[in-house]
C-alpha cells in the first residue's frame, strides 16, 4: 500500500483533538481577557483560570460549529456572562460544600448583588439572546441547505401559509412542513446545548 | 424537545415577532447599480448578495441577474476580481454568460444572465445529462488552467431552455500561476483550513492542501452520490466510488475521463451480465475486477444514532466482498497464492464519510459485531466506540478517532484497522503495553508519548507488520 494519501497535518489533527480550549485558539483570544476580568471582578475568591476554562469546554461542546459574527458581538458578551455566572455560582456551591472553604465562600456569597444568580428580567433578556445567538448560527451554518433556511425564515419568522411557501418554492407542501420542523428541531437542539452550557 | 423545557418556553414567540432576517442589505428593490437596476431580491450567499436587475435603457438583454460583494476584505475581493476575469474569458456555453461588471460606492458587481434553481436529478438518464453538462463547464476551466473548487448542487442552474450551467466562481483558482496552497483561518480553532464546502470538497481541499483537477472530479462525484442518495444504481457504484476516492491519484485522472465513464455505465453494465451468463471472470491487467458496491438498507441503530445528534455524517450501506480471510474471519492481507484460496463471502458493512470536522457524540457508538465499519475523513469522531456482542473491526482512513471511553471488554472488542493517514487518541489508561488497547489494534507502528496511533504508510512497512514479503494489496478496480 503505496502512502498516497495525502499529507494530514499531524499538527492540525492533533490541536484540533488535543483539548477543547485548543480547537477554540481565536474564540479564547477574543473573549478570554473578558472572562477572566468579569470572574476575578465578581468572584475574587475563585480560581478565575478554572471557572474560564470549565465554561471554554462548555460552550466547545454547546456551539461546536461556532461561527463568529461582529454583529451578535454585544448578545454574545451577554450570554457568555451568563454562562460564566452560572459556572461561578456552581464552584461556589462546591466550595460551599468543602468546609475548608466555607469561610471565604460566606463572605462571597455576602457580597453584593455583583455575584447574585440573575433575576427574571436578566434572565429574560439572557434567553432572547441565546434564542438570537442560535438564529443566526442556524442561518450562517453552511451545511444547512439555503432553500432550507428560507423556508425556515418564510414560515417561522415571516409568518407565511405553508400552501403560499410551498408553491413560491415549487415544492410539495409535506416537504415544507417537514423542512421548518427539521429547521426548527436543530434550532431547539442548539438553545439547549447553548442553555446548557 | 417541546416547550415544556423552561429555555425553550419563549422560542415560538421570539421567532414570531422577529424581524426580517432574510432582507437584503445592498440589492434593495429599486436601487440602481451602474446601467442596472434592482427589481427583486433573489438571496444571499456566504460572501454575496444576488438580485435581479433590469436595463436602465431598456435594452433588449431583459432581465439579468446582479451579484454583488458583501465582504470588504482583500481576499475577498481578489476572489471576486477572480470570478470576473475568468467569466470575461467565455471559456464555455455551460458557465453564465457575464454582461457587465463594475463598482458603485467602492462596491463590486457583476451582471450575468438570468438563470433558475435546478433542482439535483434523481433519474439515471438526467443525473447523466446533468453531470455530463457539468463535467463539460469544469473540463473547459481545467484547459484554462482554472480549478473551480465549489461545485456543489446549489452552484448549478439553468437556462429557461433547460441548459444546465455551472456558476459562481468566486472559489476559483488558477492553479498555474498561484499553484500554493490557499486556506482561510478557522474562526473556530484559529488553525489553516482549505477554502469550500465540507460536503462535497475533496479532503486535499479541506485540509488546506495543494488542490488540483482532482478535487473538481471528487466534487462530481459527490453530486452523483447525493442525487442518488441511498439507492443508487448499480452502474453507478464504481463511479461514484473512483470519482470520491479520499486519494487523488486514485480518482478518475481528468474529468473529461469521468465524463466517458459516466457515458459508458450502461456499457459495463451490459458487458457484466454477459460475463455472468457465460460465467467468465473478467480479468483486467492481472487484478480482480471490482466487486460491486450495492447499497441495501440502512442499519437502524447507526442512522438513529446519526440523527440524534447534530452531526452531518453522511452513512452509507455497502455491501464488499471480502477477498482475504484468515481462520477467524478478520480480513488481512495475504500473499497471492492463498488469496485464491480463499472463499470469497459477503460481508455487510457500514460506510461513514466524515465531514471534515469534528464530531463529538454525548453517548456510546455501540457497533454490531455481525458488521464491518469504515469510517473515512477528513473529519474527527470524539466518541465511546464499543461493541458489545463479540468483535468488530473498524476501518479508519484519513481521519482521527479519538476514543473517550474508559477501559472496559466492550471497548477491547473493537479491532482498529489502519488504512492510512488514521491517528487513534486512546485515554492515558490505554497507553500499551500494559493497557487494553495493545490488543485492539491492528497494524500501528507504535505509540508516541501523547498515546497517538499512526497506521502503516507503506507496503513495505505492511509487509513487516505481517511478517510476508512480495504482498499483493489486491485492488478495488473500479472501471
Amino acid at each position: 500500500m503505496t502512502n498516497d494519501v495525502p499529507d494530514t497535518s499531524t499538527t492540525l489533527l492533533r490541536d484540533l483533538a488535543d483539548t477543547q480550549h485548543a480547537r477554540w485558539a481565536v474564540f479564547h483570544a477574543r473573549y478570554e481577557p473578558m472572562m477572566r476580568a468579569f470572574v476575578r471582578e465578581r468572584f475574587p475568591t475563585l480560581d478565575a483560570d478554572d471557572v474560564v476554562q470549565e465554561t471554554f469546554a462548555a460552550l466547545a461542546k454547546a456551539l461546536p460549529n461556532y461561527v463568529y459574527d461582529p454583529q451578535m458581538k454585544g448578545r454574545f458578551h451577554n450570554y457568555l456572562t451568563g454562562v460564566l455566572r452560572n459556572k461561578a455560582l456552581k464552584a461556589l456551591s462546591a466550595c460551599q460544600r468543602d468546609a475548608s472553604l466555607k469561610k471565604r465562600a460566606a463572605e462571597e456569597s455576602a457580597r453584593p448583588d455583583a455575584s447574585a444568580a440573575m433575576d427574571e428580567a436578566e434572565y429574560k433578556k439572557w434567553r432572547e439572546d441565546v434564542y438570537e445567538i442560535a438564529l443566526q448560527q442556524f442561518l450562517a451554518d453552511e451545511s444547512v441547505h439555503e432553500r432550507t433556511k428560507q423556508v425556515f425564515v418564510r414560515l417561522a419568522i415571516d409568518g407565511a401559509k405553508p400552501e403560499a411557501v410551498a408553491e413560491a418554492f415549487g415544492l410539495p407542501y409535506n416537504t415544507v412542513v417537514k423542512m421548518k420542523e427539521r429547521a426548527l428541531r436543530r434550532l431547539r437542539r442548539c438553545v439547549e446545548a447553548m442553555a446548557n452550557a | 424537545m417541546t416547550s415544556d423545557v423552561p429555555i425553550l418556553s419563549g422560542l415560538d414567540g421570539f421567532l414570531a415577532k422577529h424581524g426580517p432576517v432574510a432582507g437584503p442589505k445592498f440589492c434593495r428593490a429599486g436601487s440602481v447599480w451602474g446601467g442596472w437596476r434592482v427589481t427583486e431580491f433573489l438571496g444571499r450567499g456566504g460572501n454575496a448578495e444576488v438580485c435581479r436587475v433590469v436595463p436602465l435603457a431598456g435594452d433588449a438583454v431583459g432581465a439579468a441577474a446582479l451579484k454583488v460583494l458583501l465582504k470588504d476584505d482583500a481576499a475577498s475581493r481578489a476572489r471576486f476580481a477572480r470570478e470576473i476575469k475568468i467569466l470575461s474569458a467565455s471559456l464555455s456555453p455551460f458557465l453564465p454568460k457575464l454582461l457587465d461588471s463594475g463598482e458603485v460606492g467602492g462596491r463590486p458587481y457583476l451582471v450575468t444572465e438570468l438563470l433558475e434553481p435546478a433542482d439535483l436529478p434523481t433519474s439515471d438518464a438526467a443525473v447523466a445529462d446533468y453531470l455530463l453538462a457539468i463535467c463539460k463547464a469544469v473540463s473547459a476551466l481545467h484547459h484554462a488552467g482554472i480549478v473551480h473548487r465549489d461545485v456543489k448542487p446549489s452552484n448549478v442552474m439553468r437556462r429557461a431552455n433547460g441548459d444546465v450551467v455551472l456558476i459562481d466562481l468566486g472559489l476559483a483558482k488558477d492553479v498555474e500561476k498561484s499553484p500554493e496552497p490557499e486556506s482561510d483561518v478557522s474562526v473556530v480553532s484559529g488553525s489553516p483550513v482549505g477554502v469550500g464546502t465540507p460536503r462535497y470538497a475533496a479532503p486535499e481541499q479541506m485540509l488546506g492542501g495543494a488542490v488540483t483537477a482532482a478535487a473538481d472530479v471528487h466534487a462530481i462525484g459527490r453530486l452523483a452520490d447525493m442525487a442518488f442518495g441511498s439507492d443508487p444504481p448499480r452502474c453507478w457504484l464504481p463511479i461514484i466510488r473512483r470519482a470520491t476516492s479520499s486519494i487523488p491519484g486514485r480518482r478518475y485522472p481528468s474529468v473529461e475521463a469521468l465524463a466517458r465513464a459516466i457515458r459508458r455505465r450502461n456499457d459495463r453494465r451490459r458487458a457484466a451480465l454477459v460475463a455472468a451468463v457465460l460465467g467468465l471472470t473478467v480479468l483486467v491487467a492481472g487484478v480482480s475486477v471490482g466487486l460491486w458496491r450495492t447499497a441495501i438498507a440502512p442499519a437502524v441503530a447507526w442512522r438513529a444514532l446519526c440523527e440524534n445528534v447534530s452531526t452531518n455524517l453522511v452513512v452509507e450501506e455497502l455491501v464488499w466482498e471480502r477477498l482475504v480471510t484468515n481462520k477467524v474471519g478478520n480480513s488481512t492481507l495475504v500473499a497471492p497464492e492463498r488469496a485464491s484460496r480463499q472463499v470469497q463471502k459477503p460481508v455487510e458493512a457500514t460506510f461513514v464519510r466524515l465531514n471534515g470536522r469534528t464530531n463529538a457524540f454525548d453517548r456510546p457508538i455501540v457497533l454490531d459485531s455481525s458488521r464491518e465499519y469504515f469510517v473515512e475523513g477528513p473529519g474527527i469522531l470524539a466518541a465511546d466506540v464499543q461493541a458489545k456482542d463479540g468483535i468488530v473491526r473498524l476501518h479508519l482512513k484519513n481521519c482521527f478517532l479519538f476514543n473517550r471511553s474508559p477501559i472496559s471488554i466492550d471497548k477491547a472488542n473493537v479491532r482498529y484497522v489502519f488504512e492510512g493517514g488514521a491517528y487513534l487518541n486512546f485515554t492515558e489508561q490505554d497507553k500499551p503495553p500494559n493497557g487494553v488497547v495493545g490488543g485492539c489494534i491492528e497494524g500501528f507502528d507504535g505509540a508516541s508519548d501523547e498515546i497517538c496511533f499512526k497506521g502503516p504508510t507503506d507496503k513495505e512497512q505492511l509487509e513487516r507488520m505481517h511478517g510476508v514479503q512480495g504482498l499483493r494489496i489486491l485492488e478495488r478496480e473500479w472501471e
